[in-house]
C-alpha cells in the first residue's frame, strides 16, 4: 500500500564517508528510515556504530570535510535536506527539526541565562514564522514563550527561572531546559541524542515519559537515539537496530522485541537483564565493532556471528520484509513465528 | 538595553574565582596598588599641592631644591614640585597604556576570533599577517610610527596599539578553536543560530577569561612602553607632565639631583608592579589549570 503522502522523514540510502588521516572510513553505508507523524523510533546500536552520525546528518550538522556523503537522501514531508542551501537550511533548524544533543551538562551556554538562550531560539524560528509568538514587542513574547515551555518541561516557578544560569540547574532540569529548548519552535521533527544515558533513573523515567507526552501532544516524529533496549521497550513505538553503519532490522517495537531475527538483536537483547533473567545467562556480546577503514565486503556482523556461513562474507544481506512492518538484513534470520 | 552590558563571563566559576581570587595576598595587594594608580589617574591633578606646576608654571627661584615638608619630593630644573608632577602624570600614563590596550585588544579579539570561527584561507591571511607583525619589535615599530606621525598622545598610542594587536589575535584564535567545538556551539546550531550569532553570542563571551587576564598583564608593559616612548623623546611633549619625560629630563642631573628622577621612576614601578600582581592573580583564579 505505497502512501500518498510523503512521510514526515525519509531517509534513503544515506552513505557517510570520513576522511581519517588513515583513510575514508565508511561511517554509513545506506540507511534507510521512514518516520510519520506521532511515532518515537528507537535508533539502538552499541557506540561507534553511528547512531550519533545518522542523527546530526538530518539537520546537516555533521561538518563536511572531514565527513562525505557519497550518496543518499533524507527528506523531510518530501523536501530533500542534502539539496538545500547553507541558508534554507538553517531555517528548518529548531523550527521544524528539533534536536537534542548526547550531553545535557554542556549543551547549554554557561555564559547566558536560561531564558535569553530560550528566548534566542523562539525568535530564531519566529523570522520564519511569525505565528509562533503571541502579540507585543518580539523579545516580551518570545520569554512569555520560553516561560510557558519551561512551565510545560516541568519546572517550577518557571518565570523567575528565566534569569537563572545553566550552573544553579541539575543535569535532570538541564535536560528539561534542552527539551524546551528543542521544542519551543514548534517543530514537526524531534531527535533526541541519548536524552536520558546521563541522568539518574528516576529522572530518566520522568524524561522519557515527559518526551512521550509531548510528542503525542504535538503529533511530532521521534528519533530516540539510545543504547539501551530498556528505553526503547519502555518509550518507542517503532525500533532500527544499527550495527556498523547500517540499519540491520527494524520494525514495531512490539514485533522486533518479541521475534527478533537479526542475530545482532537478539545479542543485544540477551545482554540486558529482565525481571526474570536466570542468574548466569545474562550474555555479552565477543568481539567489538569491526574497523570502519577495512570493513569486511560482505555483512559487517559477520565476524562476530555465530551462524556466519562463508555466503554472508561474500555478499550483504539487503533489508527483507518479515510481514507486519518487520524488516532484517540476514541472510540466515531466526524465522519469526507469526500468529 | 541592560541585558547587553552585562560583563558576559563564565558564570559558573565567578563566585569560586572570586574567592579564590581573595585568598591569595599578592593579587590583593595588585588590586589595592592599581586602585591607587587609577585613583591617581582620576583625582591625581585635583591632589597635586601646587596645580600651578602642573598646568606648566615655574618657580626658578626654588631650583633643585631637596625633599622637605614643602616639596615631599623635592623640586626639579625649574623649580616645579616633583610629587605634583608626579601625581599629574598617571593621567597620561594610565590613559595611554589603557586606550593601548584596549585597542590592541578590540583589534585582536577580533581577527582572531575571525581567523579561528571562520578557518581556511582567512585563517591563513590573518594568521601571517600577525606572524608579520610579531617579528617587528614592539618599541621598535611604536618609535618609528610615532616618529613618523610626530609627537603626541593620540600618534603615540596609535603607534603602540598598532603593534599590540597580534598578541590578543593569537590568543583568541587558539581559544575560539577550542570553543568553536564545545557542544554548546553544535546545541546552538541545531537550533538554528546564523554563523555570526554563534560566534558573538556562544563562541567569543566563552574566551573572555584569558583576555582579561592578559589585558591586566598587558597594561603594565603599555605603561612601562608609554614611559618608554616619553623617555625617548617621543611620546607627550612637556608641559604635560609624563613619567617618562620627567625620567629623560632628570638623568642629566643624576646621581646629584637624584630626588628629581625617584618620584616618577617609583610611579611606574608601582604601577607596573601593581598590574601584573592583578594579572597574576587574575589567571590563577580565572584559570587554576595553570598559567602560561
Amino acid at each position: 500500500m505505497p502512501p500518498l503522502m510523503p512521510p514526515l522523514l525519509e531517509i534513503r540510502d544515506l552513505h557517510l564517508t570520513m576522511a581519517t588521516r588513515d583513510g575514508p572510513a565508511q561511517v554509513l553505508t545506506g540507511v534507510a528510515l521512514r518516520i510519520a507523524r506521532g511515532e518515537i523510533w528507537g535508533l539502538v546500536g552499541e557506540s561507534g556504530c553511528g547512531k550519533t552520525l545518522t542523527g546530526l546528518s538530518v539537520p546537516r550538522l555533521v561538518p563536511c570535510p572531514p565527513a562525505h556523503y557519497p550518496a543518499g537522501e533524507v527528506r523531510l514531508d518530501g523536501e530533500d535536506l542534502m539539496a538545500l542551501s547553507e541558508r534554507r537550511m538553517r531555517a528548518l533548524r529548531g523550527r521544524r527539526i528539533g534536536m537534542i544533543l548526547q550531553d545535557p551538562a554542556t549543551s547549554l551556554n554557561p555564559t547566558m541565562r536560561i531564558g535569553d538562550q530560550l528566548a534566542d531560539v523562539a525568535l530564531a524560528a519566529a523570522r520564519h514564522d511569525p505565528a509562533l509568538l503571541g502579540p507585543g514587542p518580539a523579545r516580551t513574547a518570545a520569554r512569555a514563550l520560553a516561560a510557558t515551555m519551561l512551565d510545560r518541561v516541568g519546572i517550577a516557578s518557571a518565570r523567575q527561572r528565566l534569569s537563572a544560569w545553566p550552573h544553579e540547574f541539575s543535569g535532570g532540569m538541564r535536560q528539561r531546559v534542552l527539551i524546551a529548548m528543542a521544542l519551543i519552535g514548534a517543530p514537526d521533527l524531534l531527535i533526541a541524542d541519548e536524552p536520558t544515558s546521563a541522568l539518574d533513573v528516576p529522572v530518566q523515567a520522568q524524561i522519557l515519559a515527559l518526551m512521550q507526552g509531548m510528542a503525542a501532544d504535538r503529533g511530532l516524529g521521534m528519533i530516540l537515539i539510545t543504547h539501551s533496549m530498556g528505553v526503547v521497550a519502555r518509550a518507542c513505538s517503532h525500533v532500527a537496530v544499527m550495527y556498523a553503519g547500517s540499519i540491520v532490522e527494524t520494525g514495531p517495537v512490539v514485533e522486533v522485541l518479541d521475534r527478533p531475527a537479526h542475530p545482532y538483536t537478539r545479542a543485544l537483547m540477551a545482554a540486558v537483564p529482565g525481571r526474570h533473567t536466570p542468574r548466569g545467562t545474562l550474555r555479552a556480546l565477543p568481539g567489538t565493532v569491526p574497523d570502519l577503514l577495512a570493513a569486511p565486503p560482505g555483512c559487517r556482523f559477520a565476524p562476530r556471528c555465530p551462524r556466519a556461513t562463508p555466503a554472508c562474507r561474500a555478499a550483504r544481506p539487503p533489508l527483507r520484509p518479515l510481514g507486519a512492518g518487520h524488516a532484517v538484513a540476514c541472510a540466515h534470520p531466526d524465522a519469526p513465528a507469526h500468529g | 538595553m541592560t541585558a547587553g552590558t552585562r560583563l558576559p563571563r563564565p558564570a559558573a566559576r565567578r563566585p569560586r574565582a572570586l574567592r579564590r581570587f581573595g585568598r591569595n595576598r599578592l593579587s590583593l595587594l595588585g588590586a589595592g596598588l592599581v586602585a591607587l594608580v587609577l585613583a591617581l589617574a582620576l583625582f591625581g591633578p585635583l591632589l597635586a599641592p601646587y596645580p600651578a606646576h602642573v598646568a606648566g608654571g615655574i618657580d626658578t627661584a626654588a631650583r633643585f631644591q631637596p625633599p622637605s615638608a614643602a616639596h615631599p619630593f623635592g623640586t626639579n630644573e625649574l623649580g616645579q614640585d616633583v610629587l605634583s608632577l608626579t601625581l599629574a602624570g598617571a593621567r597620561v600614563s594610565v590613559l595611554a597604556g589603557f586606550s593601548v590596550v584596549l585597542i590592541g585588544g578590540t583589534t585582536g579579539t577580533l581577527i582572531g576570533g575571525i581567523a579561528g570561527f571562520l578557518g581556511g584561507w582567512i585563517d591563513e591571511i590573518l594568521m601571517r599577517l600577525t606572524d608579520l607583525m610579531l617579528i617587528v619589535p614592539n618599541l621598535i615599530l611604536a618609535m618609528t610610527v610615532a616618529a613618523v606621525l610626530g609627537p603626541g598622545f593620540q600618534n603615540m598610542v596609535l603607534a603602540l596599539a598598532l603593534g599590540w594587536w597580534p598578541g590578543y589575535a593569537r590568543l583568541l584564535r587558539g581559544e575560539v578553536l577550542a570553543a568553536r567545538e564545545r557542544p554548546h556551539v553544535t546545541a546552538a546550531r541545531a537550533m538554528g543560530a546564523s554563523q555570526a550569532r554563534v560566534l558573538v553570542r556562544h563562541i567569543l563571551p566563552n574566551c573572555v577569561s584569558p583576555v582579561i587576564v592578559k589585558m591586566s598583564l598587558d597594561m603594565g608593559f603599555a605603561i612601562l612602553m608609554v614611559a618608554g616612548l616619553g623617555f625617548i623623546g617621543i611620546g607627550v611633549r612637556p608641559p604635560v607632565p609624563e613619567w617618562g619625560t620627567m625620567l629623560a629630563t632628570a638623568r642629566a642631573y643624576m646621581p646629584d639631583m637624584w630626588w628629581v628622577a625617584m618620584a616618577p621612576g617609583l610611579a611606574i614601578f608601582v604601577a607596573v608592579f601593581g598590574f601584573n600582581l592583578l594579572g597574576d592573580g587574575l589567571r590563577d583564579s580565572l584559570d587554576p589549570r595553570g598559567g602560561r
